[in-house]
């Protein structure tokens, strides 16, 4: 037997946790017996120093390049082992660590022996995985280009200043040259921030005098390709001349958001009652007006009293504006009494003497606009009164703004329909993703008045330099587990794109034309729903791939006796879970084998249908809590994708409960086992999958079946994108769906059962030899022949006046 | 290879390697609360202390973090050793009455019941510090850290609410030696990113 | 003096140091000084300049006494619980200005006027008992005296 790979599987005795309750030594004879594996060895603690020693001193005198640590628990330990063997030439992805203290010894009351045989399946299956491993080449990350800021936000000059003292270069894409005008126009995006404009006009000086910043003026951004490290900006020529184009390595978008005004619902005239930036326009242009101003601050009666903090910050800016240099005029604030003033110490001494006065409403009844009058009701007198005005300024309407979704679109930046831009942080390690989904500064992200827009863009460009830096030093490195695209697979039809959470597909290009997928290797975040939906296996998790997957579900499977249990938790969710039961002791059905995967989203149908097809009578996935996927929507699209193989399972004659997907979180441990002992409560009952040779017919049919394009075109469809709700249409119309993916189905796996027959036999077949062999009626199967005879699948020919069907 | 003798054994140690790992090596058991193999030592529960004698002299040192040396004679049960760990094990039983693992500790070195106040009846916690420095060294999202001092030090996020660095990976639930740490985990992982998505909606 | 200073520029005082971990508890200091307490937004804005992760600036930020995290009043009264002074019957009027000010213990009254602290030493033990107020020495104080010049200072 050559092994590509040389596998050592070190067993840990971890002091009393370990060894007495489990037969390490008949463990190891298995193992030695085993011709998967290269080298067995037994520590104390294979995790501490002295362990580690043995552990290098045995990779190097074996030449070991694949390790399967038997230990505890992989989400905790892993990182040390993968940091500690780097030095001995193994990388993330070549290490395996599967829970034996938490899985096996410390939470049933089986004998040693028993235990020493479930951990050997374990180990085994564990082995397999490795065994199936091109581990790819560590992928480092250049940058080919300058950083550029886009979008036109006013963060431009902060990430600009930031990058400049950095010694990055930069291009910053500027709506106008001058940045007098930009202070000017600042209004329509943060008004009443004038006491910013001193340091802001500051930081624009500094970066117009950075040799490191090119300001470039624009039309609209209409593009963006590539990668981290290597992108191509396209942008519109404001003049109308051809389309310019950029090579830049980083990517920041400054994006701000609108201000809108009010609507006629609270008054709104535009002369007398007037919003923030109109208010902002008039001080510019007339000066403080005369006579009584009164801001409402009216956020929560537009629905909004999130946003009350912001509004009556610009207001108080604006107030004290007009007050320091207009002492007729008068000013009051009219607030609802929810709100917290939000004035310091200082301030509110500075308000008093400026005399603004601040004056709560009950804001339970909504205050009315009146000529010359606002009418309030008092929150301590419970009398309504009414405040006299002569202008009225209310809140501002906060909006992202046309040409900022724009921008944001052509980022690739998902999101709803008329909602903040603001990005959702990639729940994994930081060892998981190379960098935030995107770099985004301003109020359109999410409305913030002007100096947290510009702390934003600083941030940002912080981010940028630090990526950079590492770069130059030849020290940025891809994560090891993300997606690659094989590009002569991929027909650009988008499916993953349309699933991805994480942004890492790049996003679509211009109008016409399929484009191949690619995937930037610093943003995707491993979670490889996209490979296990794509109809043509194009897109694999590298270091982690399906055929992994498959190879350790079928090692395993085969391994299990009749009543044992074959299960898939992933990282954040069930296989959590399982460790905290573990490190808490909690005993439950033993029956349970679960094997680790990052997300149940990326266990791809042909991994689930090769467990059935190589031995397991059930299969039981654990994810997380629904709507808390780290990767995307794990949870859901595993529902379509067990979905599917129940219909298949039906077809085959099989009972459909033999395949159920579960949610497990990490902190109810107790839960997890009710899971556990419920699913195979049900699986004893059903008993075992008769091993006929039609029954194993059948499975090898639904294993082609799962890998059909066709049928992984329709499954694609069901799976759920962000932001859907939860369950996609009506239910009339799943309902629908569903009898047609019935039908699709169906077809497709007679289809795939005659083809397997017809290679395997390899010899032409007729019609009722066919219907026999498969125990079909010959009608439909008549059907089917047809269509495969038509996408030329199979060929018919006439042999004594009978057709034939052969395989092509 | 470094020779010294632990409990009267020979044993022989690597610079570098600390007395608790030299010994778990030998099958000697030292107990330890604030130790996981997943994050440095730190020092802090001070329950594995061992005695170091040389001649008529003798200190006691945290072996999680002491490195072996040359010649050291090292004992790990002897009545100095056992008399620290009782003090220690009663003063947590003060601090951690609801605590099973401690409990069960003390009662292995014939610790029952506590002469110290009892200011907590719930408190599970015993700031080892380990979901902290798991946080930061196993994960690198640093999501939370000890607040406060003294005898209001707790362990949290900070303002003691959900923010944004906590990635809900449950390494801190892990390893915590009493389960304190999975009450307190609600208060620190927060609402699902997707949900709040969901309710910015413009 | 009464706490009145506003407009001060934060990115000044952050642009004072280089941005190295090292520098966390300088800047801090220097934070407390001019604002009276540590917002979350200054938090953040140190965290950004030092790198130092924001749940470890926390730690640093509620571990000092003299970091406060909460906003300071307009007024600063600290009433001295040393030894001199705690025999002398301080206590009683640091509880009795507290609850006159409708406060449970030390803290900032809802309309950031006063702020009442308890100090364990003021360093000046034969002028017991001894209160702050906004950095004047009040010597041998009593109730009714600090209230009055608590209240005086309301009326301002």
């Amino acid at each position: 037997m050559a092994n590509q790979s040389k596998i050592g599987v070190f067993l840990c005795e971890c002091g009393r946790r370990i060894a007495p309750l489990v037969d390490l030594n008949q463990l190891k004879e298995q193992l030695e017996a085993d011709p998967l594996i290269d080298y067995v060895g037994v520590e104390p603690f294979s995790c501490l120093a002295p362990g580690m020693a043995d552990i290098k001193k045995a990779i190097a005198a074996n030449g070991l390049d694949r390790v399967v640590i038997a230990g505890c628990e992989a989400r905790v330990m892993l990182s040390k082992f993968e940091h500690e063997l780097a030095a001995s030439g193994l990388e993330a992805g070549q290490v395996d660590i599967v829970n034996l203290r938490g899985h096996v010894a410390q939470v049933s009351d089986q004998s040693p022996e028993e235990k020493a045989a479930k951990g050997f399946k374990l180990i085994k299956a564990a082995a397999a995985g490795l065994e199936a491993l091109a581990p790819s080449a560590h992928e480092k990350v250049e940058f080919t280009g300058p950083a550029m800021i886009l979008g036109g936000g006013i963060a431009t000059y902060s990430a600009a200043q930031e990058l400049s003292r950095r010694g990055i270069e930069c291009i910053a894409a500027v709506a106008t040259d001058e940045w007098e005008d930009e202070i000017r126009m600042l209004h329509e995006h943060y008004p009443g921030e004038r006491h910013y404009y001193d340091r802001l006009e500051a930081i624009m000086k500094e970066v117009d005098s950075s040799p490191l910043v090119r300001r470039i003026t624009v039309g609209e951004l209409t593009s963006l390709a590539g990668r981290t490290g290597e992108y191509h900006v396209t942008f519109s020529d404001p003049l109308g001349g051809p389309p310019r184009v950029y090579e830049v390595g980083a990517v920041i978008a400054a994006l701000d958001g609108q201000m809108l005004n009010q609507g006629s619902n609270f008054g709104h005239d535009g002369r007398s009652v007037i919003c923030h930036t109109e208010a902002e326009e008039m001080l510019w242009t007339l000066g403080p007006p005369e006579g009584q101003i009164v801001f409402w601050l009216n956020d929560y009666e537009a629905g909004h009293p999130e946003y009350c903090y912001l509004s009556s910050r610009a207001a108080w800016s604006m107030a004290r504006y007009m007050r320091e240099r207009s002492p007729l005029t008068k000013v009051t604030m009219l607030y609802n009494h929810q709100m917290a003033v939000p004035l310091s110490a200082g301030e509110r001494a500075a308000s008093r003497k400026l005399g603004i006065t601040w004056v709560p409403y009950d804001g339970a009844l909504r205050p009315t606009v009146q000529s010359g009058f606002v009418t309030y009701c008092d929150p301590e007198d419970h009398l309504e009164h009414e405040m006299p005005w002569d202008k009225l300024i209310l809140s501002p309407r906060r909006s992202v703004g046309h040409e900022a979704t724009k921008v944001a679109h052509i980022l690739g930046l998902e999101h709803e329909e008329g909602a903040f831009l603001e990005e959702h942080k990639q729940r994994v390690r930081p060892e998981q993703v190379g960098r935030d989904e995107a770099y985004l500064a301003g109020s359109a992200r999410y409305p913030c008045d002007l100096h947290e827009a510009l702390r934003q863009g600083r941030r940002a460009a912080i981010k940028t330099a630090e990526m950079v830096a590492k770069a130059q030093a030849g020290e940025l490195f891809a994560p090891r587990m993300v997606c690659v695209v094989d590009q002569s697979k991929c027909i650009g039809c988008g499916l993953c794109k349309e699933i991805c959470d994480c942004g890492g597909i790049e996003p679509v290009e211009g109008p016409g034309g399929n484009i191949p997928r690619h995937v930037d290797p610093m943003v995707c975040t491993g979670g490889g729903t996209c490979a296990a939906a794509c109809p043509y296996h194009a897109l694999t998790i590298q270091n982690n791939t399906t055929s992994q997957r498959e190879a350790r579900v079928s090692t395993l499977s085969k391994a299990l006796s009749p009543d044992e249990v074959v299960a898939f938790g992933c990282a954040w969710g069930g296989l959590a879970a399982a460790d905290n039961a573990g490190v808490k002791g909690m005993a439950y059905d033993p029956r349970l084998y679960m094997l680790r995967v990052s997300c149940i989203g990326q266990l791809d149908p042909s991994v689930l249908a090769r467990a059935f097809l190589e031995g397991a009578n059930s299969l039981l996935l654990i994810g997380c809590p629904p709507e808390d996927c780290h990767h995307s929507y794990g949870l859901d699209h595993t529902w379509s994708r067990v979905n599917l193989m129940k219909k298949l399972l039906a077809l085959c004659g099989f009972d459909r409960r033999r395949i159920a997907l579960a949610h497990a979180d990490l902190n109810r441990p107790e839960e997890y086992i009710r899971t556990v002992d419920s699913f195979i409560a049900t699986m004893s009952e059903l008993g075992p999958i008769e091993r006929t040779p039609e029954n194993q017919e059948k499975l090898a049919g639904l294993y082609a079946t799962v890998n059909s394009p066709r049928v992984r075109w329709v499954l694609g469809a069901t799976l759920r994108r962000p932001w859907e709700e939860v369950y996609p249409g009506n239910q009339r119309n799943a309902l629908a769906f569903d009898r047609d993916m019935m039908g699709v189905v169906s077809e497709e796996f007679i289809k795939a059962r005659v083809a397997n027959l017809l290679k395997e036999q390899a010899r032409p077949f007729q019609l009722r030899e066919l219907a026999a062999a498969l125990h079909e009626d010959e009608k439909p199967l008549m059907d089917s022949l047809r269509e495969m005879v038509g996408e030329g699948v199979i060929g018919r020919m006439h042999k004594d006046g009978v057709a034939h069907y052969v395989m092509r | 290879m470094l020779s010294l003798t632990i409990d009267g054994k020979k044993v022989e140690a690597e610079a570098g390697w600390s007395l608790l790992d030299t010994a778990r090596q030998y099958g000697i058991e030292i107990p330890t609360l604030c130790y996981h193999e997943a994050v440095e030592p730190f020092g802090a529960c001070r329950l594995c202390v061992v005695e170091l004698r040389q001649g008529n002299n003798s200190r006691l040192v945290a072996s999680c973090v002491y490195p072996a040396e040359q010649g050291l004679e090292v004992h790990t049960a002897s009545e100095k050793v056992n008399n620290v760990r009782r003090w220690i094990l009663e003063m947590l039983l003060s601090e951690c009455p609801a605590s099973s693992e401690i409990r069960e500790m003390a009662a292995q070195y014939g610790v029952k019941t506590t002469r110290f106040e009892i200011s907590d009846p719930e408190q599970e916690c015993i700031l080892c510090g380990l979901c902290v420095r798991a946080c930061a060294q196993v994960v690198g999202a640093n999501a939370i850290s000890t607040v406060g001092r003294g005898a209001q030090k707790e362990i949290g996020s900070p303002y003691l609410t959900p923010g944004d660095d906590c990635v809900a990976c449950g390494t801190c639930v892990t390893v915590c030696p009493t389960g304190a740490m999975s009450a307190r985990f609600e208060r620190v992982r927060g609402v699902p990113a997707v949900v709040m998505a969901r309710s910015v909606k413009g | 003096m009464a706490q009145t200073a506003i407009d001060i520029d934060i990115d000044e005082i952050i642009e004072r140091y280089p941005g190295k971990p090292e520098y966390l508890i300088f800047l801090l200091q220097d934070i407390q000084a001019a604002f009276n307490y540590i917002s979350s937004e200054a938090l953040t804005l140190v965290c950004d300049h030092t790198g130092v992760p924001e749940a470890q600036a926390y730690a640093v930020a509620t571990f000092y006494n003299s970091f406060s995290l909460e906003p300071k009043g307009e007024n600063l009264i600290h009433v001295c619980l040393g030894t001199a002074c705690h025999l002398k019957g301080s206590g009683l009027i640091a509880e009795n200005l507290m609850r006159k000010l409708g406060l449970d213990g030390p803290g900032t009254t809802e309309d950031l006027k006063y702020t009442v602290e308890t100090v364990n030493c003021l360093g000046a033990c034969a002028l017991a008992p001894v209160a702050l107020v906004n950095g004047d020495y009040q010597p041998k104080v009593t109730s009714p005296k600090l209230m009055k010049t608590v209240q005086k200072l309301g009326d301002e």
